[in-house]
């Protein structure tokens, strides 16, 4: 698969590679992009146009909380982090996402 | 603990947007600087590096967008996506929404209390067959108002017409109730023929109604109450019938109490038998009272009119003075006590069209508002349609969208009615008619909703086509003529919109300015000790005019029965003096001052005092100090030469200079009479002013005193009492009156209506109103401004970004864009200020009261101050924009 912004399969999903990523630290929007591109070894590329309302999707529904922070370059950004909400959101929906691919899985092996 | 946050949040998106926004710019900017660095350690230049990091980024307002649908929209669920798309919408111009709202709240106000007035128009008696229930009156041709008919009338029609059955009559009487050992007070009598009670076909609850007997002369005195009167002064006593009561000090025995609810004719809880010695009553003549019946069966109102029409054609024979210009008319009831009687149907009608006519104006006015809106979404609009939406889509989109801005309106508009008209029944109680209820009747509800959706198909619909149909594309075709073709409509209503705020402003700011300094007034005379008693003539007085020459009263006329009035209070106990003068302190005629050898006067104050005839004690009994001269005596004739004048009289017209023997004349100010002074007056001495309004000297009233006698006219009877509470001599006044001018309706005030407190509660009514309707105006046409250049911004972004990247310097930008609003502003100013100025004119300087050099200008300063707040926001937008923004946007 080349590396491409690929909303077909980001639509559902990017919500639990966001959350699931910001279940190691908190990190600024940019460097939550990065991590998920090296991660998936270059193949998912997301755009600013999915990543920032995603985000604010997230804070809205209280999985995420935001304050600004400063990087190591010294620079203000924007900070997100998990709420507890959100890693118990993140528990949950990893578990549906594996039961969805075993599902696909064993009806794609047996048809 | 979240949701709170979360709320915070919203409600900071919601109120701090900017702040918001800025963040959001922000954090936007550390991702592009952040992916660019990461592109030049791939080894791109910078400027590669910066252009492909836009590029992977994608347009900004996009994303702005989308960020906020996530933010403030995500809780919205299971709501249709239009009506989602039309909150978010009215969310985005809070501003436009809300005045919209605002405005077309104002006109759903008054639509529905127009509509609420129909109610009633055609309401009748709840009493079995209350539609067949008539007044039977005169129109006076030459004038179209209604005589009250008198118990000649009534003794006239019962004997020779039969359209009409059971012809009945009552008047309104205010008689002082004493029950021994209970309440006492005043309380409104109706005096009926006993025939009222059978017209309602109401049984009583306990005892029997009024008897024919008991309008005998001489029958015993007996008194019909009320079940709410029975149960609140009585105790709802069983044993009631046969006690006895006093009204004016006359004892009354009760022999009945009619049932819950019933209150007819009018609004009434007492009844006693009408009376009157009908000897002394010729044609148009004698007690004034309101004649009713039920329509014989079968018989419409236009037949019993026509009867009524035989018989009085009959009596204008007989007596034409006094019936040749009378008209007989037969009125539903209710109308007779609403009086509007006089009106027909069709009349009633147009106004209640013109007051949806009202709302139907502020519709257009927002429709174009939103036209405007929806214009510089034509963007939006275009890629929605190109992303399949059909037309009748976006069309619905955008009638939702202003339905909710019109429900918003309605539900405002019905507030501001039910507020209003709980106002009206409070200043004035039982003015209405007792089936009539306080408050909104469900059709009126119902009404406010249908106007609703009418408003929203005004402000939705038509934009919404002209945006997306055939108009928009042939306007498209002409290319640089939308714009001109939106803003020559756009000018004209901001000019009338600012004009009309500039109009009616100066009047509504001037009434509540001048309501509240005179309520500051304080008396110099001891108003805590003193009482005001006016008595009126009983009579008919319009019959006066016609009956020829006028009757006057076996041996006694009225000067007599306000002379003995005097005598009687000046010798209670109590009672220190007793004076007499045309009108009560701060009233009187208006009258110019004109001075004899010129006026010394500075400044644009105009020339009116209040004219007043009083009584040689009149400054003795009220205290005032007379400052020189001498008071009027015995010794000055009425329409004599003397007059004695205030001391702000001196200060307002002869310049603080010596003011003993300059003459003066006057002349009323009447709108329509031809305008003649009156003959020269000598001022014979300065009294102190009876109020103190030092704190507004400008709106002192100087005052004018003139020699009087008791005459015909009736007087306003000053009484000043010493050791006792004014309010004790109340009850004595009325016994008083009862036995020297029975018959005769008085009022009495007491020392708080002559500290000024109360009489400005209508006025304090009507200056809310009448401003909640300015400020609509005012606020939509500051939305106007607002909009209109909003929109020249969006469609001139590109213009303006190549201005500025040429160098054009801020001013420029700004002298580009918005001459053309402070054009509007300006000829909006001018037209208003022209018509106020020709409405003041028109009113003898009535409207501003002399104050026009003040309010003028603060008028002008308010117009345009909201008119620069509207600009501030498209300005700042016009300054913002980046040239290479506004290139790359094409």
């Amino acid at each position: 698969m080349s590396p491409r912004e690929s909303n077909d399969i980001l639509r559902g999903t990017l919500d639990l590679l966001i959350l699931k990523v910001l279940s190691l630290e908190p990190m600024h929007g940019w460097s939550i992009a990065q991590r998920l591109e090296q991660l998936s070894g270059d193949v998912l590329r997301i755009g600013a146009g999915s990543l920032y309302p995603a985000l604010q999707r997230l804070e809205e529904r209280g999985l995420l909380a935001s304050e600004w922070g400063v990087t190591e370059e010294n620079r203000r950004a924007k900070y997100y982090k998990l709420t507890a909400a959100g890693r118990r959101a993140l528990g949950e929906e990893s578990r549906s996402w594996y039961e969805y691919v075993r599902m696909m899985d064993i009806i794609l092996r047996t048809t | 603990m979240e949701w709170i946050t979360r709320w915070r949040k919203r409600l900071r998106a919601l109120f701090r947007r900017e702040e918001v926004e800025r963040e959001l710019d922000e954090e936007f900017a550390f991702h592009l600087e952040m992916e660019t660095r990461k592109n030049i350690r791939a080894g791109m230049t910078p400027e590669a590096a910066r252009r492909q990091a836009v590029l992977t980024f994608g347009g900004i307002e996009r994303f702005r967008e989308e960020v906020r649908d996530a933010r403030w929209f995500a809780p919205v669920i299971g709501l249709t996506p239009d009506v989602k798309l039309a909150l978010r919408m009215l969310a985005k111009h809070p501003v436009l929404s809300l005045t919209g709202a605002f405005g077309m709240a104002v006109g759903v106000a008054i639509a529905t209390a127009f509509f609420s007035f129909m109610a009633f128009y055609y309401s009748a008696p709840p009493v079995d067959e209350g539609d067949r229930i008539v007044a039977l009156d005169y129109l006076d041709i030459r004038n179209e108002d209604c005589f009250c008919t008198t118990l000649f009338d009534l003794d006239t029609w019962r004997g020779s017409q039969q359209s009409v059955r059971q012809l009945s009559a009552f008047r309104d009487s205010d008689r002082y109730l004493h029950v021994p050992g209970g309440t006492t007070g005043i309380v409104r009598v109706a005096e009926m023929t006993a025939s009222g009670f059978d017209v309602a076909r109401v049984r009583p609850h306990l005892g029997r109604p009024l008897l024919e007997s008991d309008e005998a002369e001489g029958a015993p005195a007996v008194l019909v109450i009320g079940y709410d009167e029975w149960r609140r002064n009585f105790g709802a006593d069983r044993g009631i019938v046969g006690r006895e009561v006093r009204l004016d000090g006359t004892p009354y025995t009760i022999v009945g109490v009619m049932p819950e609810g019933f209150r007819f004719p009018h609004n009434h809880g007492y009844w006693t038998a009408l009376r009157s010695d009908r000897a002394l009553h010729g044609p148009g003549d004698g007690l004034r009272v309101m004649i009713f019946g039920r329509l014989a069966p079968g018989v419409s109102r236009a037949a019993a009119e026509a009867e009524l029409r035989i018989v009085s054609a009959r009596l204008a024979r007989e007596f034409p003075a006094a019936y040749s210009t009378l008209r007989p008319i037969v009125t539903p009831y209710v109308r007779a006590l609403l009086d509007v009687h006089q009106y027909p149907a069709w009349v009633v009608w147009t106004m209640q069209l013109f007051a949806a006519l009202i709302l139907a104006a502020v519709a257009v006015t927002v429709a174009s508002l939103v036209y405007a809106r929806t214009a510089a979404r034509q963007a939006e609009i275009a890629v929605r349609t190109a992303l399949g939406a059909s037309r009748r889509r976006i069309v619905t989109q955008l009638f939702v969208e202003a339905l909710a801005i019109s429900s918003l309106a309605a539900v405002i508009g019905l507030l501001i009615a039910n507020f209003g008209f709980r106002q009206i029944v409070a200043i004035n109680p039982g003015s209405l008619p007792y089936w009539i209820e306080p408050g909104l009747p469900a059709s009126t509800i119902a009404y406010a909703l249908g106007l609703a959706v009418l408003a929203a198909f005004i402000v939705g619909i038509i934009p919404a086509l002209a945006a997306t149909g055939r108009l928009q594309s042939t306007l498209r075709q002409m290319g640089g003529a939308t714009g001109m073709q939106l803003g020559r409509t756009w000018t004209a209503l901001i000019v009338v919109q600012v004009g009309v705020a500039v109009a009616v402003l100066p009047p509504v700011i001037g009434i509540a300015w001048l309501t509240y300094q005179e309520s500051r007034g304080e008396p110099t005379f001891p108003a805590d000790e003193m009482l005001t008693v006016r008595l009126e003539r009983a009579e008919a007085p319009a019959r006066e005019a016609l009956a020829v020459p006028p009757v006057e009263r076996a041996g006694e006329s009225f000067a007599d029965t306000q002379a003995e009035l005097i005598r009687r209070i000046a010798a209670e106990p109590g009672v220190l003096g007793v004076t007499y003068a045309s009108a009560p302190p701060r009233s009187g005629r208006r009258v110019l001052i004109e001075v004899e050898g010129g006026v010394t006067t500075t400044g644009a104050a105009r020339l009116v005092a209040l004219s007043t005839d009083v009584a040689p004690n009149y400054f003795d009994v009220f205290g005032a100090q007379m400052l020189t001269g001498r008071p009027l005596g015995p010794g000055d004739a009425p329409g004599g030469a003397a007059a004695v004048v205030s001391r702000s009289f001196v200060r307002r017209f002869l310049g603080d200079g010596a003011a003993l023997g300059r003459r003066v004349r006057t002349t009323v100010i009447a709108a329509g009479d031809s305008v003649q002074p009156g003959p020269w007056l000598e001022i014979v001495g300065v009294v102190d002013d009876l109020y103190d309004q030092s704190h507004a000297p400008e709106l002192q009233r100087p005052a004018l005193y003139l020699p009087t006698a008791l005459g015909a006219a009736p007087v306003t009877v000053a009484i000043r009492t010493r050791g006792i509470d004014p309010d004790a001599l109340v009850p004595r006044l009325w016994e008083i009156a009862k036995e020297v001018a029975p018959g005769h309706p008085m009022t009495i005030a007491g020392p708080d209506e002559l500290r000024g407190g109360d009489s400005s509660r209508t006025v304090r009514f009507a200056v809310i109103m009448v401003g909640l309707v300015t400020l609509s105006v005012l606020l939509l046409s500051a939305v106007g401004i607002s909009a209109m250049m909003s929109f020249a911004v969006t469609r001139r972004y590109r213009e303006i970004g190549i201005r500025s990247a040429l160098g054009a310097s801020r001013r420029q930008v700004l002298q580009t864009i918005f001459s053309r609003s402070a054009l509007q502003l300006a000829l909006g100013l001018t037209v208003g200020a022209i018509f106020t100025a020709l409405l003041d004119r028109l009113s003898g300087g009535e409207l501003m009261n002399g104050q026009q050099h003040v309010l003028m200008p603060v008028v002008a300063a308010l117009v345009i101050a909201a008119g620069l707040l509207a600009t501030a926001g498209p300005a700042r937008r016009a300054l913002r924009i980046h040239p290479m923004e506004a290139l790359r946007q094409e």
